[in-house]
């Protein structure tokens, strides 16, 4: 019967009742939508990454991880030791020569990222052939890089850059494919080449990054980093994009209690108004034997289903919305292909429905609102049934 | 035997540093199944007894049992128990709530003794709402009756406990005449069928010449009973 009444009371004055729901659906939409894309970005980007450049591990050479911002033009001090190769050959990998150089179409220079590394091996990796849009492997631009050198297959180009003994190299090439990842970072300037091609344009014979699938046992990671190489997973590699993310869905769920606080004091005055209406009811109730902690019950109940109605829509809206993300996406603006940026995003933004945590955000919502309705409870428990049914 | 006995009740209201004296030194003894009325002016003290006897409010001093119970001393949860179990209340303004059905005004009352299975409560109901011949209002809300029908709903509520005793707080002040004696006759057909002991706070004329006994209080002092 409490429960009945609640309900009840709850949709004695609609309009009321429905502006309080609307702020609490509002609150919990925003939580669910905003944490639902911004994980979903992060896994995009993560897989992203995976498929296109990270792979499970990276093994560079000793000292580049950690100090990879301020040696990026120094790619070639840091080669991996050769003996890696013997600990290697039981898994999947590519082994590469990475480094920058320059392209220029006659006005602007266009900084590229180099990646020389065997066909079949990249092939195995990255799969690489079906991110090409045109043409084959061999020399591959990534077509942002292509667009903004007006540059297709058949065209050739200069590249420079700097051999590992300093010196100056430049070299005339002819575009074999264009790609296209969805990595923005990676479509953006990255240029793929043979690595006898750029073992011969930077004079090295080693390797300076080796790109690993799979799991590698600890006991070879160890045997790799005794032989000076450093084995880094994924996670580590991407952990700056992981951070970055982290934040902003810390700052979307601060900026959402924000709004379900306000919400919450909505309904702390919705239920107050709607106490002070009822007190001689209230004083009914305590005549007819009804104790506090009943009357406790029934405000909090109201509370409670409020909460329930309003989050609901909010997760019904959020976690829709974000389940039609998860499966069409949204398509970034052109502005953001544009965008010389270094921070790795991906053309499409998928969301990520996790039904756990958006029972949770729910959850988050009924506590809101029965919390907000305990003020009021509190208040109807201390009525004296001799006054209010007096008035 | 007495249904309500008092000795010496005296109730003090405190507004600021006046002391209010609501009753003083009203001694009762009530037989059961009375229809009995205490009458007075406004303010005279009517309403106070009411609801001492009815532990919506306590005594400052004197002691008062009620159905053999000393309800003097109670604590706040064995006032909400006693008038769970003992009482029941009809009142001026109905007091019905709004929300519920009328079948559902009489059954929460039951729901609050948690004694009833939902089949007992429907026959116990369904049963009442014909004896008072108001069944074919049971899906009705309150402000769908007229005030006689919405009085007639409050007598059901304030029996279906079966109660020991009926405190009625000016329960013909809203109604007209013809309304009136039609609720005060439903009363007094109960008191006389069921034994039900009906206590009235009223002046109306009607209510105290129907009743068996009538208990004049003027200023908080009893001025004299009988009829």
């Amino acid at each position: 019967m409490i429960l009945r009444m609640a309900f009840r009371n709850i949709f004695r004055h609609r309009i009321r009742t429905i502006l309080t729901l609307v702020s609490l659906a509002f609150g919990i939409f925003i939580i669910i939508l905003g944490v639902g894309l911004n994980i979903g970005m992060e896994r995009r980007i993560i897989s992203i990454m995976r498929k296109t450049e990270v792979g499970d591990y990276k093994i560079y050479g000793k000292g580049y991880f950690e100090e990879r911002y301020d040696n990026a033009d120094d790619r070639l001090d840091f080669l991996v030791p050769e003996e890696t190769a013997l600990i290697l050959k039981s898994y999947e990998h590519s082994k590469r020569l990475v480094f920058g150089g320059t392209i220029t179409d006659g006005i602007y220079d266009y900084p590229v990222r180099v990646i020389g590394g065997d066909r079949e091996a990249e092939e195995k990796i990255f799969e690489r052939s079906s991110y090409l849009t045109e043409g084959e492997a061999g020399v591959v631009l990534s077509h942002v890089l292509a667009e903004d050198l007006n540059l297709s297959v058949g065209d050739s180009f200069v590249l420079i850059g700097t051999t590992s003994l300093e010196g100056l190299n430049a070299v005339d090439l002819v575009v074999t494919g264009i790609m296209k990842t969805g990595g923005l970072e990676f479509d953006m300037n990255t240029l793929l080449i043979d690595y006898e091609l750029a073992k011969d344009f930077t004079e090295t014979a080693d390797y300076n990054d080796i790109v690993v699938r799979g799991e590698i046992s600890s006991e070879h990671k160890r045997e790799l980093e005794k032989l000076g190489a450093e084995v880094i997973s994924y996670l580590d590699e991407l952990s700056e994009i992981i951070v970055v993310t982290r934040l902003k869905i810390k700052v979307v769920m601060i900026l959402s209690s924000v709004i379900l606080i306000m919400s919450g004091v909505g309904i702390i005055n919705t239920m107050l108004m709607s106490m002070l209406e009822r007190q001689r009811e209230v004083g009914v109730l305590m005549a007819n034997g009804m104790k506090p902690k009943d009357i406790m019950k029934l405000f909090l109940s109201e509370g409670a289903i409020l909460g329930a109605i309003g989050s609901g829509i909010g997760f019904i809206l959020g976690g829709g919305l974000v389940y039609y993300y998860e499966i069409v996406g949204i398509a970034l603006p052109d502005v953001a292909h544009k965008m010389k940026t270094t921070i790795p995003l991906s053309d499409r933004i998928y969301g990520y429905f996790d039904l756990r945590l958006n029972l949770l955000f729910l959850l988050f919502g009924i506590i809101i609102s029965t919390g907000a309705a305990f003020y009021p409870a509190y208040r109807a428990t201390k009525l004296n049934p001799i006054d209010v049914l007096r008035e | 035997m007495g249904i309500v006995r008092s000795e010496n009740l005296t109730k003090i209201y405190t507004h600021g540093r006046v002391e209010v004296r609501a009753i003083d030194g009203v001694t009762l003894d009530i037989e059961e199944g009375d229809f009995t009325v205490i009458a007075g002016p406004s303010g005279s003290g009517k309403t106070t007894i009411l609801n001492i006897i009815g532990t919506m409010d306590s005594a400052t001093h004197g002691s008062i049992s009620v159905g053999g119970i000393d309800i003097t001393n109670l604590t706040k949860g064995e006032r909400a128990d006693f008038r769970r179990d003992k009482v029941g209340f009809i009142f001026q303004n109905y007091n019905l709530i709004p929300v519920l059905s009328v079948y559902e005004n009489i059954e929460f009352v039951l729901d609050l003794t948690r004694r009833y299975t939902a089949h007992e409560k429907k026959e116990k109901i369904d049963n009442l709402l014909k004896e008072l011949g108001i069944e074919n209002l049971a899906e009705r809300r309150p402000s769908e009756l007229s005030s006689g029908q919405q009085q007639r709903v409050a007598i059901a509520r304030a029996l279906i406990k079966d109660p020991i005793l009926i405190l009625a707080d000016e329960p013909t002040a809203n109604l007209d005449t013809c309304t009136g004696k039609e609720v005060v006759d439903l009363m007094e057909k109960i008191n006389m069928e069921k034994r039900t002991t009906f206590i009235f706070s009223s002046h109306d004329p009607m209510i105290i010449e129907r009743a068996r006994s009538v208990i004049r209080i003027r200023d908080g002092r009893i001025e004299g009973k009988g009829l």
